[in-house]
Order: C-alpha cells, then sequence, then structure tokens
C-alpha cells in the first residue's frame, strides 16, 4: 500500500480493519487517512526529512470513533519510552485538545446545556445533526509531534471556525456539573505549557521530560 | 467501556471511560436508577484505566440524578489516572470515595 509514497508518509483507511498504532509505528513519519477509493495523499511540505516528527491526519467522522490520542501517544512511547507519569499525562492532555478540535472546532458545538440526562441527550442531538452534514465530517483533524531529550511538544489543529482563546474561560476543574469546558482546565493543569495559534484552531501543548 | 453488574447498584468498570461512551453510560445509568432500592449506588472504577473530562462529567451526571431520588453515590478507586483526575477535580468533595 506503501510502496508508492515517499519516504515516512504512510496513508491508512480507516475502514481497511487496521489499528491506527499500527498505521502509526515506525517507520512511518505523517499518516495521512485515506478516504476508500480517493487517491493516495502526497507528503506534507516543511517536515525536514528524518528530524524527531511525527504527524497524523484524519477526518473528523473517524478521529470521533477512533481512540486518537491513545494511539498517537503509543506511537510516541514506541520512539521516546516514555516514563510512567509521563505517559497518562501527555495521553490525557492530547485527549481532551482532539475531543476539543472535534467538538468545538470541526463540529462547532458550543459547551452543552442543562444537567444530568439533558445535557447529555442535548449534546447528542446536535452532535449527530452535524456529523450527517458531508462537508463537516470530512473535516480533517491534524496531530503532530516533535521532541528532543528534554520536552515533548504536540499540537491538535483542526479546520473549525477558531475561537479567541483570550476571551473564553476554561470552567474550572472543579465544576460540578456535566457541561464543561473542564477539558481546557485539564489541559492547563497537565501541561508545561500551552499555546494556541491560527486563530484557535491549532493547540500547542509542551511537556518538559 | 466494559462493565460489570453486581446486584442492581453496583458496577465495575474496566477499561476506558470516555466521551464517545456517553450514551452507553447513559443507559447503563438509566438502568441502576430504576432499581426500587434506596442503597447507595456504588461504582466501582479500580479497574478503569483511563478516564477524560466527559467521563468525569458523566460521573457528576449520576450524582444528580441519583440525588433526584435521594440516593448517595460512592466511587471506588486506585491508584493511577483515573483516581488523579478525579483528585484534581476534587470529587472527593462531591463522592464518598473508597479505596
Amino acid at each position: 500500500m506503501t510502496s508508492h509514497c515517499p519516504a515516512g508518509l504512510r496513508p491508512w483507511i480507516a475502514s481497511s480493519g487496521e489499528p491506527l498504532e499500527a498505521a502509526l509505528a515506525p517507520p512511518t513519519v505523517i499518516c495521512v487517512e485515506q478516504e476508500a477509493g480517493a487517491p493516495a495523499p502526497e507528503a506534507a511540505a516543511g517536515i525536514a526529512p528524518g528530524a524527531p516528527w511525527l504527524s497524523l491526519s484524519l477526518i473528523t467522522a473517524t478521529a470521533y470513533h477512533v481512540p486518537v490520542a491513545h494511539a498517537f501517544v503509543t506511537a510516541l512511547d514506541t520512539r521516546l519510552h516514555l516514563h510512567l507519569p509521563e505517559r497518562p499525562r501527555i495521553e490525557t492532555a492530547l485527549h481532551e485538545a482532539v475531543v476539543n478540535a472535534i467538538l468545538h472546532g470541526n463540529l462547532g458545538l458550543p459547551s452543552p446545556t442543562g444537567n444530568g440526562f439533558a445535557a447529555i441527550d442535548g449534546l447528542e442531538r446536535q452532535l449527530q445533526d452535524r456529523l450527517r452534514n458531508d462537508d463537516i465530517r470530512q473535516r480533517r483533524v491534524f496531530v503532530g509531534a516533535h521532541w528532543s531529550a528534554v520536552c515533548v511538544s504536540v499540537c491538535v489543529g483542526d479546520e473549525g471556525m477558531g475561537y479567541d482563546a483570550g476571551a473564553v474561560a476554561a470552567d474550572p476543574l472543579t465544576a460540578t456539573s456535566f457541561p464543561n469546558g473542564r477539558g481546557r482546565s485539564l489541559i492547563g493543569c497537565l501541561s508545561d505549557g500551552v499555546e494556541v495559534v491560527e486563530d484557535g484552531r491549532c493547540t500547542w501543548l509542551e511537556f518538559r521530560r | 467501556m466494559d462493565y460489570s453488574m453486581a446486584g442492581g447498584s453496583s458496577v465495575s468498570f474496566r477499561g476506558r471511560l470516555v466521551f464517545s461512551d456517553r450514551l452507553e453510560f447513559r443507559k447503563l445509568v438509566d438502568r441502576v436508577l430504576r432499581t426500587d432500592t434506596s442503597e447507595p449506588i456504588r461504582l466501582d472504577l479500580r479497574t478503569l484505566d483511563f478516564i477524560d473530562s466527559a467521563g468525569l462529567g458523566m460521573l457528576l451526571v449520576v450524582r444528580e440524578e441519583a440525588e433526584k431520588r435521594h440516593r448517595k453515590v460512592t466511587l471506588t478507586v486506585a491508584p493511577g489516572q483515573v483516581k488523579q483526575l478525579l483528585e484534581l477535580s476534587r470529587f472527593q468533595t462531591m463522592f464518598t470515595m473508597e479505596s
């Protein structure tokens, strides 16, 4: 499947049944979801061959169903041999960033309102409505990472409308109901640095080692 | 999300409790709440490997819905990612927590 692709570029077809972890295993540098029947993806520009880098691009409809952060951090672990406290910290923060990119970025959903079951049910109705829109479900979610002996930097990007990070307050971790921006608070708590760029469409997380 | 039930009010979770589990979790909680008892609801999270902010939110949904029925919720936890997030979110002030 990869013989006609540039070195390090790995197409992945979600419906193939191949686990995402397998597609991200070395020597993959760039893994791009290829929709069934679509031409093979081309290499992204700007990545130096051999650089300690790993990137992933999925469509929203797939990212919604696949444990993206788990697969990506497993791939990082294979390359970096993360130590025990480091791995769950990175996976948790990355997972929250990916869910935010899907829900609030590409699907454009606000935080749910209401309490109890009503909050879950309200969110579900909106979510299924957005996923029925082909243009929206095809939007891409991007995850990338580069690393050194002292730091791991991970970015999560989306193709949504963006947001003004300075104007949106994260709910506190101690919020007592289901609707939450608690994810943003968790990201801030678990990361050593957070930078939101590209008008809110890309978030960089830094983890010191 | 995997789980097993013991009696009508105790549930042991395994694996991951994350955003994508919300519908299955909602059905499970609905089933637990329908049991005709005033017993506390016991959620055993000791073999849960991973939870996210939506999973935390879902535990709060259990608490909210249980309170409407005058029932308490007890969480049993073991050291690891789940316990860390529960403590960061100060769940010990909202739930009875056991080790």
